[in-house]
């Protein structure tokens, strides 16, 4: 009942809130604009499935403005003192923090639904039906736990941290992990052999094509098939290789990347992609684990 | 004026998110020479000049945050209103924080070129073995346009850090940021589309006069290159007086100003012709100009309670 209360008043504030309907409006804008952009581009390129292709676009745009509200939301409690008002009426700081939780993370499944609203509204009629409806639902899915893990993270953040530099240490964080995932994926793509070659220079054969002739270290012409191969410096191997793929299954910045591009490039080339259950797994064990060390924390935070 | 500037480099020394900040600028420099060392390992035409002017668009989100998050202290702490208290006028105390934001501008920019020709310059190189890689010749007066740009992006900060007064305002001030580069970088490509395209059946290979095979075009059984192939309106273009409008706006922008400086230096999409670097300049003086004046008009009448 009295978690109720809090959701009710959290509710009312957000809906109040000039800045939640401008997330909204981006969200709303962002669909259209995908619309747009899908259509524009069908003309240019043979496009299969051209519906699906725009589903979860939305999803780096909610990384960035999620953490942002959640944080703005929370830290207008410090900011404001209605924080020691919900303690001295009675309310538990468990309370308190999950009715928090819960209302950052309602703010990204209306943000997620009102994108999809909006881009199958204007785009069945634009780009036609789901090629693969079961798919997207199953992603779909995987989106919301992936932002429930992120919502609890930017909770425990927005809820220690009481300068209103939180706010901003919050969306750089989600740029880092957006950013941390890609320098990951990218590291683990480095194939374990490299060619060992000079340089290339660019030749006019007699029928007029340009065409690529590599150069040995000695500055000779080499055929492709000749030229030595070697081991690569930026390989990273085990363990690390295990421990690095490990860390962007986890971290939501890493399950974007993994559900935004259906897996990620292995070192030869072939993409792999890693399972829904344990994407899922990980989503709902990273927001239970951080939520647990929230409570605790905030547990024994001095809000004076 | 003295001491509102003694008082904000005193701050400035001690400001955590200053520090981030040229932490990150020499970050990214370093991961422009270790790009560019890449690249002159494989043999590729390289030259760390080509990176010489990607600080700018940095700046463009660096610059409005940080500018809202160390001047929106003084609204949040009540510092303002001391001030003007101790007999401190409006346009000393918003012309100390553009002389701030702008040295701050610098700051990074030394920290961004530091690292990336320190270390560059030995490694990779000016690329005086590839003619067709920007050379010093190109890219030195396009740094010193590039000064007035900073200080056209300092005064679009300090006009919205001053106007702004919500503990919010450094999200603003990213989300704006954000913004004015995506609409840069459309308006560049819209700027780029050309009145007229070539009107043909199909493309066929074909032999030029020096017997070489090069892209041709059909058009009602003729064949025609580049050069020759007759031509009809772009659908996609978007006329004048639009076009010249949407010309103006770029150049004015700091957005604009400082996506044509970035995009004409590095390989990758070609920018639309941006005007050469003094009369760049010129416009972002101009801005400046226009967004102080602004500023200061707003300010003086802002009610600081």
């Amino acid at each position: 009942m009295a978690v109720i209360n809090l959701l009710s008043a959290n509710f009312f504030s957000m809906i109040r809130s000039k800045r939640f309907w401008l997330g909204t409006f981006i969200m709303a804008a962002g669909g259209v604009y995908m619309v747009l952009d899908i259509n524009r581009m069908k003309d240019m390129a043979e496009f299969d499935g051209l519906l699906d292709s725009g589903v979860f676009q939305y999803a780096i745009l909610l990384f960035l403005i999620l953490p942002a509200l959640g944080s703005l939301f929370i830290n207008t409690d410090y900011n404001d003192g209605t924080i020691r008002n919900k303690l001295t009426v009675g309310r538990t700081r468990t309370q308190v923090y999950l009715s928090n939780l819960i209302t950052v993370y309602a703010a990204g499944v209306f943000y997620t639904l009102v994108y999809e609203a909006v881009y199958l509204l204007v785009g069945f009629p634009v780009l036609g039906s789901l090629r693969h409806p079961q798919a997207a639902l199953s992603k779909l899915l995987m989106m919301l736990l992936l932002f429930l893990a992120l919502s609890a993270l930017f909770t425990l953040l927005a809820t220690l941290i009481t300068n209103r530099s939180v706010l901003l240490i919050c969306v750089f964080m989600a740029f880092g992990l957006i950013l941390g995932a890609q320098i990951i994926n990218a590291k683990l793509e480095a194939p374990e052999m490299i060619e060992d070659y000079g340089g290339v220079t660019y030749i006019t054969t007699e029928d007029g094509n340009m065409t690529v002739q590599y150069m040995d270290k000695n500055g000779n012409p080499i055929d492709p098939e000749d030229i030595p191969r070697v081991p690569n410096p930026r390989y990273v191997a085990e363990p690390m290789r295990t421990v690095l793929r490990k860390v962007n299954d986890i971290q939501p910045g890493g399950q974007l990347a993994e559900l935004l591009e259906d897996g990620h490039l292995e070192p030869d080339g072939f993409k792999t992609a890693t399972p829904y259950w344990q994407l899922a797994l990980y989503a709902a064990g990273l927001a239970a684990a951080v939520t647990a060390g929230g409570l605790i924390f905030f547990r024994r935070k001095d809000l004076k | 004026m003295t001491n509102l500037l003694s008082a904000h480099f005193a701050r400035l020394w001690r400001s955590a998110w200053f520090w981030v900040g040229s932490v990150a600028m020499a970050w990214i420099a370093w991961r422009s020479v270790e790009g560019a060392r890449t690249l002159a390992n494989y043999g590729e035409p390289v030259s760390i000049l080509s990176y010489a002017l990607n600080f700018v668009l940095v700046l463009l989100i660096a610059l409005p945050v940080f500018a809202a998050v160390f001047l929106n202290a003084d609204y949040y702490y009540g510092v303002i209103r001391n001030k003007l208290t101790v007999g401190q006028r409006r346009g000393a105390v918003y012309l100390s924080d553009l002389i701030l934001v702008a040295s701050v501008g610098l700051i990074y920019t030394g920290v961004y070129l530091g690292v990336l020709l320190g270390f560059g310059l030995p490694q990779v190189g000016a690329g005086e073995r590839f003619p067709l890689l920007p050379g010093w010749g190109e890219v030195a007066p396009k740094l010193a346009a590039s000064l007035a740009v900073i200080l056209a992006i300092g005064a679009m900060s300090v006009l919205l850090a001053r106007l702004m007064t919500h503990r919010a305002v450094p999200l603003a001030a990213l989300g704006l940021a954000l913004a004015l580069i995506f609409a840069a970088r459309t308006a560049d490509q819209m700027l780029l589309t050309p009145a007229e395209v070539p009107s043909y059946d199909e493309i066929v290979p074909i032999m030029d006069e020096s017997g070489r095979t090069v892209k041709g075009y059909r058009k009602d059984g003729v064949d025609y290159t580049l050069e020759d192939c007759p031509t009809e309106p772009n659908p996609e273009y978007m006329g004048e007086p639009l076009h010249a409008a949407l010309a103006f706006a770029q150049n004015f922008s700091p957005a604009g100003q400082a996506y044509q400086l970035y995009s004409d230096t590095v390989s990758g999409p070609v920018s639309a012709l941006p005007p050469p670097p003094g009369v760049l300049a010129g416009f972002a003086l101009g801005f400046t100009a226009a967004a102080t004046g602004l500023g200061l008009a707003v300010f003086q009448r802002k009610d600081l309670k």
